[in-house]
């Protein structure tokens, strides 16, 4: 462990502490991770999903469902990207939502998902279906928006046409 | 003035009254090396009374830091590194800080 932490010390002197400069690209950065969809495929069938999450909400707490018609894309390689989108659906006023939230966490449960559960930073309960083999996701709990419930969601990756800008709305 | 494992402050360097100082970070190499009193003196968003701190987020390959092996040193810096760089990507690993970014803004 003191060895560890020489290294590490040395190391932070060369790349130096007061101003950090990274990559643009931290994390899990293989290759590899396109599952042959396009931009648009992908996108499609992560706004599906959204929707069957979604429809798992008793109709009689939903006042109404808005599904972002435009996402962005988040990388996950230097060469590779993912769509993200989401959608927002408001409940009747009144409605406890962490209970809707770990209902349908448990109706995934034995899923194609991992199910990962933790507090956001605000302190909010929050599920996350993550698939275990590629970077499909969706992420769920109670919005900052008092009364609303928010499915984030993230597709598997895919490798944009060349020449075609990551930035912007997609 | 959310710090994304910000480095240190300057000895002078006091609160706004009015202001909310948050950190949010990875266990990387920084940390690693603030943990131990080397940057800034000590004086690190992290540990500053001024700023409020979350749990660390889970890096995607954490589960290397687990093996305290001397061989696996260089596999250990490698991942504490980009656990540092993660933090401020757009990365599908850095999800959770972005969701939680998103949170913190619209507070």
């Amino acid at each position: 462990m003191r060895v560890s932490v020489v290294v590490a010390a040395v190391v932070l002197l060369v790349i130096g502490v007061s101003g950090c400069s990274g990559t643009g690209r931290g994390g899990n950065v293989e290759e590899g991770q396109d599952m042959g969809l396009t931009w648009q495929e992908a996108k499609a069938d992560t706004q599906k999903m959204e929707l069957e999450i979604a429809g798992l909400i008793p109709p009689d707490k939903i006042v109404s469902i808005e599904q972002k018609e435009t996402g962005m894309l988040f990388s996950c390689s230097k060469t590779e990207h993912n769509w993200n989108g989401a959608t927002t659906i408001t409940v009747v006023p009144g409605t406890e939502i962490e209970p809707i939230v770990k209902d349908i966490e448990e109706h995934y449960l034995d899923s194609r998902f991992d199910i990962k559960t933790r507090l956001n930073v605000m302190g909010r309960y929050e599920a996350q279906l993550r698939s275990p083999d590629t970077a499909e996701i969706y992420i769920l709990g109670e919005d900052f928006v008092p009364g609303t419930i928010r499915i984030d969601s993230g597709s598997v990756c895919f490798t944009l046409p060349e020449g075609v800008y990551p930035g912007g709305d997609f | 003035m959310i710090s994304l494992s910000g480095a240190g402050m300057l000895p002078e360097w006091q609160p706004r009254p009015k202001t909310g100082y948050v950190d949010l970070s990875y266990w990387d190499i920084l940390q690693s090396a603030q943990q131990q009193g080397y940057v800034w003196k000590g004086n690190n968003p992290r540990r500053h009374p001024g700023f409020v701190s979350f749990p660390y987020y889970e890096g995607p390959d954490d589960e290397v830091l687990e093996d305290n092996s001397i061989p696996g040193v260089v596999d250990r810096l490698k991942v504490l590194t980009d656990n540092h760089n993660l933090i401020a990507t757009d990365s599908k690993d850095n999800r959770e800080v972005l969701r939680d970014l998103r949170e913190l803004v619209k507070a």
